[in-house]
């Protein structure tokens, strides 16, 4: 995966993972194994439903990846990373808000400190 | 800031701001204090000569031209972009520039310049441009783009420090940004990724690729062509393995293309205060780790956090102490740190070292929170000149929170900017006016010796821009018996430049009694199958940097006469593991023959060691990745009897196998 994180891109991932939301809502049948279904669609990593405008450009202002191109160098040993919440593929960052990759990068990138 | 806290707490604090305002040109001089008594600061380049500089070259006339970068930290979205490159001029020969040209104007975020054939390369993230003045007013009337494809979108980590090294190649850092970058000269070149690395390129062979660096602001290459790199928190870092021969093959286990070489902790010692924005959100960060329960810290001052501008003394007006060092700066620091080179005899990594009289403060440091030494030069005078961006703030204002960037004005300091030069006290100021342009080559020459790395580059530069073939017999003689090793040097690359280096010459320099000449030497080897014998005998060389090359050189041939060098080189040197990835980075030095060949020899497999261990799973992990023929399983016969051995190479044959390149 090489993504490039154009607002353009970003918009279209919002749009559609919102689209998707209000169809899975519309659609949502009353059993609880439906509704656990829909929640389980959506992949954490790749939603941006409740990421701002501003952080979204916040994201492309620094550079971010999801693969970043120095091995030695990514958001998994970054002094700004959240590591991901148990169960969780994806962590966060202090910068911005939504998922991020511990295979990520960014132009902020520092080394973690202790 | 401890008293402000106590006003704030007591609500005695009338004043509306966190921060101090800009000091004159002259009161700023005051807020300096240098290590060395002997040395003094005096104002180059001032307001309104000069605003928000980022860089200053000398050409080869003497004239400084300066980059100014007035629109960061924002990126106009209307094209009305404000970048600028001006020429200083010293109209009365004070030494004080007191009048400047506007060389160049509305340039989008240009950070580094390099005179070149006339005019300059600049690099002005996505493009490297070349701008040329045909008609004498100063102005440039040539405006082409040479490369483009870079990232830009963070004028913090874009393409920028274009550097001539001795080797005749173009260095510029990337940061490691993505980019497929075109030549605009020959739009029928592939297109080069230089993802994960830097950028080197040669104009005069249409040559360009990837580097095996991630520099963000700040290149400092020394006498011999080293290059060290600056990025933010590291201050000085180097990459041994030029990305050609690193990637050779696809093969390898994820490389660690880079290391920190500072011997010291990152700690700088700085005589401003953390600012209150920075104080704040160090704050809430820890907060933040703390209720994650993560083990980690940030620290507001005193650690290195803006470190730019890593330059290379190689001048001759400071005392002797100082040549050799890296000067950086740290903006967020308001200081300039030095470091100390020395070479290891075990490792082409080099140590970089606090100064002797540095251990316990800067070589320069500041009370004023305005001063950003953001980069350095040194002149055709030998002195060390200081490029202060001179703002009131100077960070990604993306990273700092709304509220706290409520009273901070990004603007504040776009209609200021110096340029301190550093000498001794009882130098003398005035201008030095070099006038190399209209120099003959015989006139060139003897300047390949000059003591001031700025003479020696500007002559070999300007020697293989005339490409004076007369000039061959004289760098000839140069190449094999000038007392001085830098000009024997220049010489031999100059002779490389005019395309007549021949076998004889570089025999004649694997043979030379300087080390890095004998590793140039070997580099050179590569181009002539006949240098072959010379090029194994360097396998046996004193110098570990002649040995590293002779690794890497050695790998670019076939023939199966290397492995057995290859095998003697890990032997003496396969602890590090710089010389184990220059091995494993070529066929040969991963090839079932070299293990066959340790085997055989019996003294890397005979005790288990770490270095061993690190050695046979690469090695077995390059052949699982292949999946060429039977050489898995003859790689593993090997080690039938041996089931340490056995158990190391079956699991990097696995893991190699599953690799996906």
């Amino acid at each position: 995966m090489n993504p490039s994180y154009s607002r353009r891109k970003f918009m279209a991932v919002g749009t559609s993972v919102f689209g998707l939301s209000l169809l899975l809502s519309r659609c949502r049948s009353k059993s609880s194994s439906d509704a656990k279904e829909s929640a389980t669609a959506i992949d954490p990593c790749t939603d941006f439903s409740g990421v701002s405008e501003t952080d979204l450009k916040t994201r492309k202002k620094l550079g971010y990846v999801d693969q970043s191109p120095r091995p030695e160098s990514k958001c998994g040993n970054c002094n700004l990373w959240l590591p991901p919440k148990a169960g969780k593929a994806c962590g966060g960052c202090m910068l911005f808000k939504g998922p991020v990759h511990t295979t990520g990068y960014c132009t902020y990138w520092a080394p973690q400190s202790n | 800031m401890k008293w402000f806290g106590l006003l704030l707490v007591t609500g005695l604090c009338l004043s509306c701001s966190h921060y101090k305002d800009a000091l004159s040109p002259d009161d700023a001089l005051n807020s300096f204090t240098l290590a060395d008594e002997q040395l003094g600061v005096s104002i180059f380049a001032a307001e309104p000569q000069v605003l928000d500089p980022v860089e200053m070259a000398f050409d080869e006339e003497g004239n400084a031209f300066v980059v100014e970068m007035p629109d960061y930290p924002t990126k106009p979205e209307n094209g009305q972009w404000n970048g600028t490159i001006r020429m200083l001029t010293d109209t009365n020969g004070d030494g004080r520039m007191d009048s400047s040209l506007v060389f160049a104007d509305n340039l989008s975020e240009a950070t580094s310049i390099l005179p070149w054939q006339g005019g300059l390369l600049v690099t002005a993230a996505p493009s490297i441009w070349f701008l040329k003045d045909t008609t004498g007013d100063h102005r440039a009337d040539i405006r082409e783009v040479l490369f483009t494809g870079f990232f830009a979108d963070n004028s913090e980590a874009q393409i920028t420090n274009l550097r001539y090294s001795i080797d005749n190649w173009i260095y510029a850092s990337n940061t490691g940004r993505e980019g497929e970058i075109r030549f605009m000269r020959n739009p029928k070149a592939p297109a080069v990724s230089v993802k994960g690395g830097d950028f080197r390129f040669r104009l005069d062979r249409g040559q360009f690729e990837i580097e095996s660096s991630n520099g963000q602001f700040g290149l400092a290459i020394d006498n011999w062509g080293n290059r060290f790199f600056t990025e933010n928190s590291l201050h000085i870092q180097q990459a041994p393995i030029p990305a050609r021969y690193l990637y050779r093959h696809k093969h390898l286990p994820a490389v660690e293309a880079t290391v920190n070489i500072s011997d010291h902790a990152p700690i700088m010692v700085q005589e401003t205060p953390a600012p209150y924005w920075r104080a704040e959100r160090t704050k809430r960060r820890n907060q933040q780790f703390a209720e994650a329960n993560l083990d980690r810290k940030e620290y507001a001052d005193d650690h290195f956090t803006g470190a730019s501008g890593g330059t290379f003394y190689g001048g001759d007006g400071l005392p002797k102490e100082y040549y050799g060092s890296v000067f950086t700066g740290d903006v967020a620091g308001n200081l300039v740190h030095r470091d100390v080179l020395t070479t290891s005899p075990t490792s082409p990594a080099f140590v970089a070292s606090r100064g002797s009289q540095e251990k316990e403060h800067e070589f320069l440091a500041s009370t004023d929170p305005w001063f950003r030494p953001v980069n350095f030069t040194v002149g055709p005078d030998g002195c060390l000149y200081v490029i202060d961006m001179y703002r009131q703030h100077i960070e990604t204002p993306t990273a700092i929170p709304d509220d706290l960037k409520e009273e901070m004005d990004f603007t504040n300091g776009r209609t200021q900017g110096r340029i301190y030069r550093i000498a001794p006290k009882t130098h003398n100021a005035a201008t030095v006016r070099p006038k190399l342009r209209s120099k003959s080559s015989a006139e060139l020459i003897p300047l390949l010796a000059h003591p001031n790395q700025w003479w020696r580059l500007q002559a070999h530069r300007l020697l293989l821009e005339k490409q004076d073939k007369s000039t061959i017999p004289a760098l000839r003689t140069m190449a094999a018996k000038h007392p001085d090793s830098q000009a024997r040097l220049h010489a031999f690359f100059v002779l490389e430049g005019l395309d007549a280096l021949d076998a004889s010459l570089i025999v004649q320099g694997m043979q030379d009694i300087q080390p890095e000449i004998r590793a140039y030497g070997a580099m050179q080897a590569e181009r002539f199958s006949a240098c072959l014998p010379q090029l194994i005998d360097k396998a046996s060389d004193s110098s570990a940097r002649v040995v590293f090359q002779t690794s890497l050189s050695l790998g670019q041939f076939s023939s199966p006469t290397v492995v057995p060098a290859l095998a003697r080189i890990l032997e003496k040197y396969g602890r590090d593991r710089w010389f184990r990835t220059a091995i494993l980075s070529s066929e040969s030095g991963s090839s079932v023959a070299l293990a066959k060949q340790l085997v055989q020899n019996g003294v890397i497999f005979k005790t288990e060691t770490p270095y061993a261990d690190a050695f046979l799973h690469d090695l077995a992990f390059v052949i699982g990745s292949r999946k060429r023929g039977n050489e898995t399983a003859e790689l593993l016969a090997l080690f039938d009897k041996q089931p340490h051995w056995k158990a190391i190479a079956s699991k990097g044959v696995a893991e190699g196998q599953t690799r996906t390149v």
